[in-house]
């Protein structure tokens, strides 16, 4: 039987519905107590969040103030109802960088999320790692997407340094790639499943999302991604000199999806489901939350008929507006998958992509 | 100090062994489908130690598939006795222990630099002076610049590290030389931001890794942001700022005790023969 072109039986589906305990949990991104209401609502296995140090707050990397809860207080509610639904809430110490001056700060800040009971750290840095088992801590640790893993050498390092579940780079591997790493992995393996995809590795990129007058200025110019990586360039030749693209994005920034493959995941055994959106809105949170929680459902039940229905059902409705792209043209046709060859996906999305992007979100929200 | 040549290709291996630099550092730096055949790495190795000069390897980050590769390789510079192997993967550096005659010394994507970012004026920013400076102060530091992490880094073997030409990051060098770090720095380009979906490779049409014609070894891109009024550079699946060494920051160097500078030969660089590589190491000798 296929599955959208792949390979996929209702023997290898039996086999996933025996094993319903290892199901991959669904670990949702969350910046408010509200937020985290909504996506334990919509059947979140986990949570994940970061916390703003004050102390750091005009020094940002990646990502705003905006991403992460602003107080500690509010982040105590959100593990006490986290707690209370027994989902567990993933801290984000998600600096892929420390030096001396940002050692108490970080610290301290570690310290008060696991007293208020945290259930686990997501660490990208090997200064923050050493920091953290300094401290005693005693929580699972899980590898940040920042650590770049490519092979199971490094995983196997990563669980010698204490990591019990590693996150792949999003959208850099292939499917053979993540399934031999899952195979050789003696700790648990977890990809990130929908959101914004960036060509570029996010540890080492230094465009960095960040705003400052003359970056507002030059955004403000495009219908895209409000990103560097999504702005137009003039693509000369550096031997002739020729002009040979105008205005053209790219450093390619897009949103990716992996509905489709979701049951060939399962089979490989990778242990989660990640979506991205910490700096998005609860709507895009929780939508997302319940449209992959119902796809997981529905393997596990082994349900593969309905399962089909219904990602046809999103790749076809998928469409904000009438005028807008719906799921299949944005990421099917864009080759914005998984399974997608490293190469080939092409750059311009669709105009009408783009207006919505402007419009909404940067990510592809799934409507009901 | 010493002046090392690095080539990802043999088109100019001639002119860099015919050069007054001291070493040829040879191999993919960002890319793993450019990490050279076992017998180009034979070739390159027995010509480069003939010419009287040092050998180093470079290598990428690297999938379970390429990993296999580059052990083979690792297996022979083991078998010929001392060689640095500049890693820019985790999984890889870990098993260079593996090699007892290989010396570990960590590439720049092992490595966190903030101020790679092409726009510095991020630093500018802050709610007041005191914060401000205290934004820059972190901004020019790199993830080494935590002793905990060169320790742990130590512990994996790592005798030095790669670092990038961005002057007001040379008075953080110190405290890595201190700490026992060999450091390497490459003088022009600065790399930005990389992927592993090669943006040259998209725009210029190829469509599988493993038979990518490698477009990379002959051709660069500039790529001009007219609202920002920025400058980048694009080569393979990397993204680059140019920076131009002066005399002042090379002083700040031979301060610092910095072990060698890299001059890659390349497009963007426009250093592609002896002579353009020997008049640099002039100008950057004081």
């Amino acid at each position: 039987m296929l599955v959208f072109g792949r390979r996929w039986d209702r023997e290898a589906l039996a086999n996933i519905t025996s094993k319903r305990r290892l199901m991959p949990k669904l670990l949702s991104p969350i910046n408010s107590f509200e937020g985290a209401v909504r996506v334990i609502r919509a059947g979140a296995d986990e949570i994940y969040c970061d916390v703003q140090i004050a102390a750091l707050r005009h020094f940002t990397l990646f990502r705003g103030v905006s991403c992460q809860i602003p107080t500690h207080d509010e982040f105590k509610r959100v593990v006490k109802y986290a707690h209370d639904h027994d989902v567990e809430l993933f801290l984000t110490v998600n600096i892929p960088f420390i030096v001396k001056e940002m050692e108490e700060p970080v610290r301290s800040h570690i310290q008060r999320c696991v007293d208020e009971g945290v259930d686990a750290l997501i660490i990208g840095d090997m200064g923050i790692l050493s920091m953290v088992k300094d401290m005693g801590v005693d929580i699972p640790l899980c590898a940040s997407m920042y650590t770049v893993v490519y092979n199971s050498a490094q995983v196997d390092l990563l669980r010698r340094l204490g990591f019990t579940r590693v996150t792949l780079e999003n959208y850099h591997l292939t499917m053979s790639e993540i399934s031999e790493i899952v195979r050789n992995s003696k700790v648990e393996i977890e990809v990130f499943c929908h959101g914004c995809g960036c060509s570029n590795h996010q540890r080492l990129c230094m465009l960095l999302h960040y705003r400052f007058p003359e970056m507002i200025r030059a955004l403000s110019t495009i219908d895209e991604f409000g990103q560097p990586c999504m702005l137009p360039f003039d693509v000369h030749d550096v031997s002739s000199g020729e002009l040979e693209a105008s205005d053209l994005s790219i450093l390619d920034g897009y949103t990716f999806c992996s509905i489709c493959l979701l049951p060939e995941l399962v089979e490989m055994g990778v242990a989660g489901f990640k979506i991205v959106g910490r700096c998005e809105g609860i709507e895009f949170q929780e939508k997302t939350t319940r449209i992959y929680r119902e796809l997981i459902d529905l393997i596990g039940q082994g349900q593969i008929e309905s399962f089909k229905e219904r990602v046809a059902s999103l790749r076809k409705n998928f469409r904000p507006s009438p005028r807008l792209a719906n799921l299949q043209e944005v990421c099917c046709e864009r080759r914005r998958c998984y399974s997608a060859p490293l190469f080939n996906a092409p750059y311009k999305v669709p105009l009408s992509w783009h207006a919505w992007t402007k419009l909404q979100t940067k990510y592809a929200v799934f409507e009901d | 100090m010493k002046f090392s040549v690095q080539l990802d290709n043999i088109k100019m291996l001639d002119e860099a062994l015919e050069s007054s630099c001291d070493g040829l550092r040879y191999g993919s730096e960002f890319c793993e489908w450019k990490i050279p055949t076992l017998d180009m790495l034979r070739q390159v190795y027995t010509l480069t130690n003939d010419r009287g000069k040092e050998f180093t390897y470079v290598t990428p980050k690297v999938s379970d598939v390429s990993l296999e590769r580059v052990r083979r390789q690792l297996a022979y510079l083991d078998s010929r006795g001392e060689v640095c192997v500049v890693a820019n993967d985790l999984g890889l550096l870990s098993i260079l222990g593996e090699y007892p005659n290989l010396k570990p010394h960590m590439g720049r994507q092992l490595v966190t630099v903030p101020a790679r970012c092409p726009w510095p004026q991020i630093t500018q920013y802050g709610a007041g002076f005191l914060e401000t400076r205290q934004v820059a102060k972190i901004f020019y530091q790199t993830s080494l610049n935590y002793e905990p992490t060169i320790q742990l880094c130590k512990k994996y073997g790592v005798q030095g590290a790669d670092m990038d030409w961005i002057p007001p990051c040379f008075q953080h060098l110190d405290f890595l030389v201190e700490n026992g770090l060999s450091l390497s720095i490459h003088v022009h380009l600065v790399p930005v931001t990389m992927t592993r979906r090669c943006h040259t490779a998209r725009f210029l049409g190829e469509e599988e890794p493993e038979e990518c014609s490698r477009p990379c070894y002959t051709r660069a891109f500039l790529l001009r942001q007219k609202t920002l009024g920025q400058e980048l550079f694009l080569h393979g699946n990397v993204v680059f700022r140019l920076t131009q060494p002066s005399e002042k920051d090379v002083n700040k160097l031979y301060e610092s005790k910095v072990d060698e500078l890299i001059i890659t030969m390349n497009p963007i660089t426009k250093i592609e023969n002896r002579r353009e590589v020997d008049d640099l190491i002039q100008r950057l000798t004081p």
